[in-house]
């Protein structure tokens, strides 16, 4: 027997005194609702395929983001020009290795030493230094242009979990300071593999439109080799989505299968086809970035200037919204 | 209220000039930029090249300032003085270079010494070196327009050495470097006053005739503890007076502090503010003629109004002298440049810095009016009354933007037909 007569009505349910009941209910019937919607959805596209029109694109936040007018066109010449003389075109344009000089905050607890030891697999050939408790950040940048380093890391940590990320490139910088989150140790990946060190990685970067965006690509850009080594098919990937930068390292793998495929005919019989697919493996580790300042020249909060920076007069200003992205 | 047409021009950290005609400020219309047009001197490029003297890997043609030169009557002409020392001449609305660049040849001398900026004032214009030479640079006005000589430049040159070896406690320290200079000159071009300051370089006020300066300004009082910050000045602003030449100068350092020096009371500051957390970058007054509040811009690019309440006696603790009074939004980085537009009336004012957009503020409403991106590092800034929107030479400067040609002609037209009606009213 029905508890209610008509099941799809929510307001009915309310005619139900016991709770438990009531709840199961509810959910009953929002599930009901949820298929049905589902089945109208299939019907439509299904109707829009047979005509030959195109699918609706699902509106996301990301593609609904107000209008940047710093969208950066192909080959834009002025564009080119300035990055054929900033900061890092002797680095991306030569073909000499970076060399990536890698610290922590004084006191570094284990979360910070585990972080580091697996960003040592990701960035090649870089190298770590203890930092000792009365090392200042302008004491450590002088020691990376002494030893030639191109780039200095520092990783932060707060109540025992990295928190941040500084990345100073040498000798003219810009200082970029990040947010990090969402750290996950290959450890904690399921079905991890172990990644080569000293091994160049091939690059993917995804997404960075604006001109402030690709400085930002540009400054990761060189941080690894212009010419990655393809036979360890390691990837590096820095996927930027709404403002956040998201780290993962993959090795692929492409095999050749032999699969069976139905030929057509009444014959009925199954041939075996060698087919190329490509599989993936998780390295780890896996972060995600949100960018706070970039600063030109070598990190100095207190004297430097920014070309961009998040503060509460920029959230303030006329044309902000929560759909406003800067990358 | 009549729409008004403006051309800003505005340098960038690759050398480039651009100009950015704006319109607007009629009732209900908004401010708009419509046409972004970058003026090259093609001419002379080729000279340049032989020459050797653009290096782009440092950016030495960085433009560092952009000054109307003063010419009475005639404000067209601009001169656009670079880092490495070159000043070139454009004539502003048209967009074409008069002549080839200048140069000056103690700055390619001494490599490390950088061109801080231009300012006019009656007599010339004004330039200052990082090394602290400020040079006078007059010009003739001959029938075919103005001729810079180019070796005469340095007539009436006056050098600030004195600021590299100041008389202190511990003897001469070498090296001290400007970092900001202001010029303040009467009507007559008589007394012509520069003000000068940097890192570990207080403020000193300099008569560009006798070369001697005049006023040497010191820290203020150390506090309880004994300490006091070393002098780091990045902008100073002049603040008109009664008297021919002002007395009363605003600074803003590195130690994010507002300074009022009054030369006339004391060399200590006679009012002191701290500001935010960064670098003042630059200052610039809000009215002309009313020395009451300054526009503050810093290294994050906040932009507020400091409230002086000029009627300052020396009893007023600096915490009442000074004051935070307004507020403008929308500047994602270090502001570079600050100003006016010409007709003071208009309640604009103009920004441009790191972010790489040139931004109008209305100052009433306290809002973002117009912003256009110019996709490089904007360096510093200069605006013009444009009264008609004037075909630029082809061959001399080339539209950014991809206006067909029919859109130009439709605007143009309009202008015409605008005109008319203005002139038939009157």
């Amino acid at each position: 027997m029905a508890l209610v007569e008509n099941e799809d009505a929510l307001h009915d349910v309310n005619a139900v005194k016991n709770k438990h009941k009531r709840n199961e209910l509810v959910k009953k019937i929002k599930k009901k609702r949820r298929a049905a919607k589902k089945v109208e959805k299939e019907k439509r596209q299904k109707l829009l395929k047979e005509q030959g029109l195109p699918l609706p694109k699902p509106q996301t936040i990301d593609s609904q983001r107000t209008h940047d007018e710093t969208f950066v066109a192909d080959n834009d010449p002025e564009v080119l020009e300035d990055e054929r003389t900033d900061e890092f075109a002797e680095l991306l344009g030569g073909s000499d290795p970076p060399s990536l000089l890698m610290t922590t905050c004084p006191k570094p607890s284990k979360a910070t030493h585990d972080f580091v030891k697996e960003l040592e697999c990701v960035f090649p050939f870089s190298t770590y230094k203890k930092r000792k408790e009365t090392t200042l950040v302008t004491q450590v940048v002088e020691y990376a242009k002494q030893q030639g380093h191109t780039a200095v890391m520092i990783v932060n940590e707060d109540v025992k979990q990295v928190n941040a990320l500084t990345l100073i490139h040498l000798p003219h910088g810009p200082t970029l300071s990040f947010k990090v989150s969402s750290l996950r140790l290959s450890q904690q990946i399921f079905g991890h593999g172990k990644a080569l060190r000293d091994n160049f990685p091939e690059l993917v970067m995804n997404n960075f439109r604006t001109r402030l965006g690709r400085r930002i690509s540009r400054s990761l850009q060189s941080l690894f080799h212009t010419k990655p080594m393809c036979h360890n098919r390691q990837v590096a990937t820095f996927h930027n989505q709404r403002d956040f930068l998201f780290f993962r390292h993959h090795r692929y793998i492409f095999e050749k299968r032999k699969e069976k495929v139905k030929t057509g005919g009444d014959e009925g019989g199954a041939k075996t086809q060698t087919k190329i697919q490509t599989r993936l493996q998780e390295l780890g580790p896996r972060f995600t970035l949100k960018l706070q300042t970039i600063q030109k020249g070598i990190l100095n909060w207190k004297y430097g200037d920014f070309e961009w920076c998040n503060t509460q007069d920029n959230k303030d200003s006329a044309g902000y919204n929560r759909r406003t992205y800067v990358l | 209220m009549a729409e008004n047409r403006w051309r800003v021009l505005v340098g960038d950290d690759l050398g480039y000039v651009k100009g950015v005609d704006l319109k607007g400020g009629a009732e209900g219309a908004e401010w708009a930029s419509e046409r972004v047009t970058r003026f090259t001197n093609e001419k002379f490029e080729e000279t340049e090249a032989e020459a050797g003297l653009e290096d782009t890997s440092s950016r030495s043609g960085a433009v560092v300032s952009v000054c109307a030169l003063p010419q009475g009557d005639l404000e067209t002409p601009v001169a656009i003085g670079r880092k490495s020392g070159r000043v070139d001449l454009l004539d502003a609305s048209t967009g074409s270079y008069l002549g080839p660049p200048l140069l000056r040849a103690d700055t390619l001398s001494k490599p490390d010494s950088e061109l801080l900026g231009l300012r006019s004032c009656s007599p010339g214009l004004v330039s200052c070196t990082s090394g602290g030479i400020v040079e006078l640079w007059r010009w003739e006005n001959s029938e075919s327009g103005i001729v810079l000589p180019a070796e005469e430049s340095d007539a009436g040159l006056d050098t600030v050495a004195a600021t590299r070896a100041e008389p202190s406690k511990g003897g001469s320290v070498p090296g001290r470097v400007v970092e900001a200079f202001e010029v303040s000159s009467s009507g007559s071009g008589t007394d012509v006053k520069i003000a000068t300051g940097g890192r570990e370089n207080n403020l000193k006020v300099w008569d560009l005739e006798t070369g001697e300066a005049v006023f040497v300004g010191r820290s203020p009082k150390p506090n309880e503890l004994g300490i006091w910050d070393k002098p780091w000045i990045t902008c100073m602003s002049f603040l008109p007076q009664a008297s021919p030449t002002s007395q009363v100068i605003l600074c803003g350092t590195a130690n994010h502090q507002l300074r009022l020096y009054d030369w006339r009371v004391k060399r200590r500051p006679v009012m002191e503010l701290e500001w935010g957390e960064n670098r003042i970058t630059c200052l610039c007054l809000d009215d002309p003629g009313v020395p009451e509040k300054v526009w503050c811009a810093n290294a994050i690019g906040q932009i507020r109004l400091l409230d002086l309440k000029m009627n300052y006696s020396m009893t007023t603790s600096p915490a009442e002298g000074m004051s935070m009074a307004g507020s403008l939004k929308g500047s994602l980085g270090c502001v570079k440049s600050l100003q006016r537009p010409p007709d003071a009336s208009k309640p604009l004012l103009l920004s441009c810095g790191l972010d790489r957009f040139v931004r109008v503020f209305d100052l009433r409403k306290r809002k973002q009016v117009c912003s256009v991106y110019l996709k490089q590092y904007l360096k510093a800034l200069h605006v013009v009354e444009a009264e008609e929107v004037q075909e630029a030479a082809p061959a001399r400067s080339r539209s950014l933007d991809d206006v067909e040609e029919s859109e130009y002609v439709h605007e143009v037209d309009e202008d015409r037909k605008r005109k008319k009606r203005r002139k038939g009213s009157k």
